[in-house]
């Protein structure tokens, strides 16, 4: 809180200080509820000004990592909202196709062996691609929820609504994504894995 | 914990979401009907995936080309969010204080019509309404009333 009180009186050291313990999870949350990265750097610098400039009105209410995490799904949810374009991220089908059916980059146990590069971006990209067959609201508690590991009430503080409404969105959520998932894991587990 | 097959239970389950004891049910229940083993065979490759996300980091020079942007617009000094933060309270007691005023304006408007219409300068024709503060009501019950006061005055 001390650091949150000196950016409030406008110190701009401390507010660096402030932007770089959180950015990460900012840039995540982010990328992860767009579905890819290309914008992440235009919302992020929006969502941090955003906090900047509403950093005097913050009252300590809430935590302030509860209120900056909020900033940042609404701007996603608003930006999303007036995209035109479609996300520069390929489908799992076309991905699927991409690697000719082979399916274990999706399922088979992560390997150390570092030539395996090309499944690692392909399986990031699939992460991302199955998390955007998800409506934005679902999507959002996933990646709240199973991504960045934040509790079910943390989420309700943070999307402003009730604890069962988070429940109930993030069972909706996981269901869909297994539904979406399922065909790719019984071809898998058919052949032979 | 629903009777038949515990659908909703898979992902809490997998996830450590549950009691020990609903996790201890879910499991029995697991062990002995291939349907739901196979559904919670399913849930894990989903967990699993998601678990293998790896983080992004932050594009390099972030600090620089935010710092950039809050130069650019001016927003150094805290001063002008304190400004729009008190207006926003200032406002709506600004708006109050102007239908006051409002309010009082036409209270003196409605007198001078009465006036005018009961010395002879009001233009109207019988049966028309002129504005009592912020009523209309007929001249007719104007006249009456100013007939009434002066009677009582006269009194
Ligand atoms: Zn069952």
């Amino acid at each position: 809180m001390e650091l949150v009180a000196r950016c409030q009186s406008g110190d701009r050291a401390a507010f660096r200080q402030l932007v770089e313990q959180y950015e990460r999870t900012v840039f995540n949350i982010i990328v992860s509820v767009m579905g890819d990265p290309t914008e992440a750097d235009d919302i992020a610098q929006e969502v941090f000004l955003k906090v900047y400039r509403s950093l005097p009105t913050f009252r300590g209410g809430s935590q302030f990592s509860v209120w900056l995490y909020r900033v940042t799904v609404n701007q996603c949810l608003d930006w999303l909202k007036r995209r035109r374009r479609r996300s520069a991220v390929m489908s799992l089908d076309q991905l699927v196709d991409q690697s000719e059916g082979d399916l274990d980059f999706l399922f088979k146990d992560a390997s150390p062996d570092a030539t395996e590069t090309l499944d690692e971006a392909r399986l990031q990209q699939a992460i991302h691609a199955a998390l955007n067959t998800l409506t934005p609201d679902h999507r959002v508690v996933i990646v709240l929820k199973d991504l960045e590991g934040r509790s079910q009430e943390e989420i309700a503080a943070i999307l402003d609504c009730p604890v069962g409404t988070v429940k109930s969105r993030l069972t909706r959520a996981r269901e869909a994504l297994k539904e979406r998932l399922r065909p790719f894991y019984e071809a898998w587990k058919a052949g032979g894995n | 914990m629903q009777t038949g097959h515990p659908i909703d239970l898979l992902f809490p389950y997998v996830c450590g979401e549950l009691s020990k004891d609903e996790a201890q049910r879910v499991s029995e229940h697991c062990a002995a009907c291939p349907a739901c083993a196979r559904e919670v065979d399913l849930v894990r490759a989903t967990q699993r995936l998601l678990a293998r996300r790896v983080p992004v980091a932050p594009p390099p020079f972030f600090w620089t080309r935010l710092s950039a942007r809050l130069d650019a617009e001016g927003v150094r000094s805290v001063f002008w969010p304190e400004v729009i933060w008190v207006s926003k309270r200032l406002i709506p007691a600004l708006i109050a204080a102007t239908l006051i005023l409002t309010s009082l304006f036409w209270q003196d408007e409605g007198t001078s019509n009465i006036e005018s219409y009961l010395t002879g300068n009001g233009t109207g024709k019988a049966g028309e309404q002129v504005l009592v503060g912020n009523q209309a009501i007929s001249k007719e019950t104007v006249f009456q009333t100013a007939v009434l006061d002066d009677a009582a005055r006269s009194d």
